[in-house]
């Protein structure tokens, strides 16, 4: 692996997998590059993105099968069955 | 990937739903009332015992019935508290406005990166599901591909000046 490819796993091993020798080795490296800490944040920031679209991507997959079913053909008698609990 | 889940989403409608409709509309619920709650239980489902690992000592219908149940609670207890303030504008929750605007922000790093990204973090799948998931050879050559996303997704992310806040939905 690359050098920059280096760092986002050593900041992975201590942010996420909390294993205290990269945590340590992190905290080494912050104190020789001050710019570490900004590679940090914004690992941490795309952490959050990424489980924000998985999010997004499951909410939309559900919004996708929920109009099949409520508007396709082939779908009509779940559809009326469904539609019949409520007006009874 | 997608077409998969689709179809288990399916499943899950035409054995649970049923029973979830029936128990809304019992109670004065409609049908839009019963979607919606359904929907929100198909991600808490997901969420929490899909991806979260955690086991359940029932079936998958029975497990979202319960939250169903649990969510429509809320939800009439909700709307009573609402109704008992008199003279108050109260405005219903927006969704937060800057989801889609991250979406569509990430589909541009790509969506086998961000399909692969969001399986390992946001699906919690080991390293030896994903390499299956996207055939890669080994574990060591999915690690690899996995942080070069990471690093695309960031430089994304950065250029964009996304904050933390941005996706605190």
């Amino acid at each position: 692996m690359r050098t920059s490819l280096h760092e986002l796993d050593m900041i992975e091993q201590a942010l996420l997998m909390k294993k205290p020798e990269y945590q340590m080795l992190l905290e080494a490296k912050q104190q020789l590059d001050p710019s570490t800490a900004e590679h940090i944040n914004w690992q941490k920031i795309t952490y959050q993105a990424i489980v924000q679209f998985g999010h997004i991507q499951l909410k939309q997959d559900i919004q996708l099968v929920d109009q099949q079913l409520f508007s396709h053909k082939k779908h009509k008698s779940f559809r009326a069955y469904i539609r019949s609990l409520f007006n009874s | 990937m997608s077409t998969i889940r689709q179809e288990a989403i399916k499943s899950l409608y035409l054995e649970a739903f049923p029973d979830v409709a029936r128990y809304i509309g019992k109670k004065g619920g409609s049908e839009n009332d019963a979607r919606e709650i359904f929907q929100e239980a198909i991600v808490v489902y997901h969420e929490s015992v899909l991806f979260g690992h955690k086991s359940i000592q029932t079936t998958p219908s029975a497990y979202l019935f319960g939250i169903c149940r649990n969510l429509w609670h809320n939800h009439f207890n909700a709307s009573i508290k609402t109704s008992s303030i008199e003279g108050i504008d109260l405005q219903e929750e927006q969704p937060h406005e800057s989801t889609e605007k991250i979406a569509s922000y990430l589909q541009m790093a790509g969506e086998k990166c961000m399909n692969l990204l969001q399986s390992f973090y946001y699906e919690k799948l080991s390293m030896s599901q994903l390499a299956k998931r996207f055939g890669f050879a080994s574990e060591r050559s999915a690690t690899v591909q996995k942080y070069k996303c990471l690093e695309k997704v960031r430089d994304e992310v950065k250029s964009k000046s996304l904050t933390y806040e941005d996706f605190i939905a």
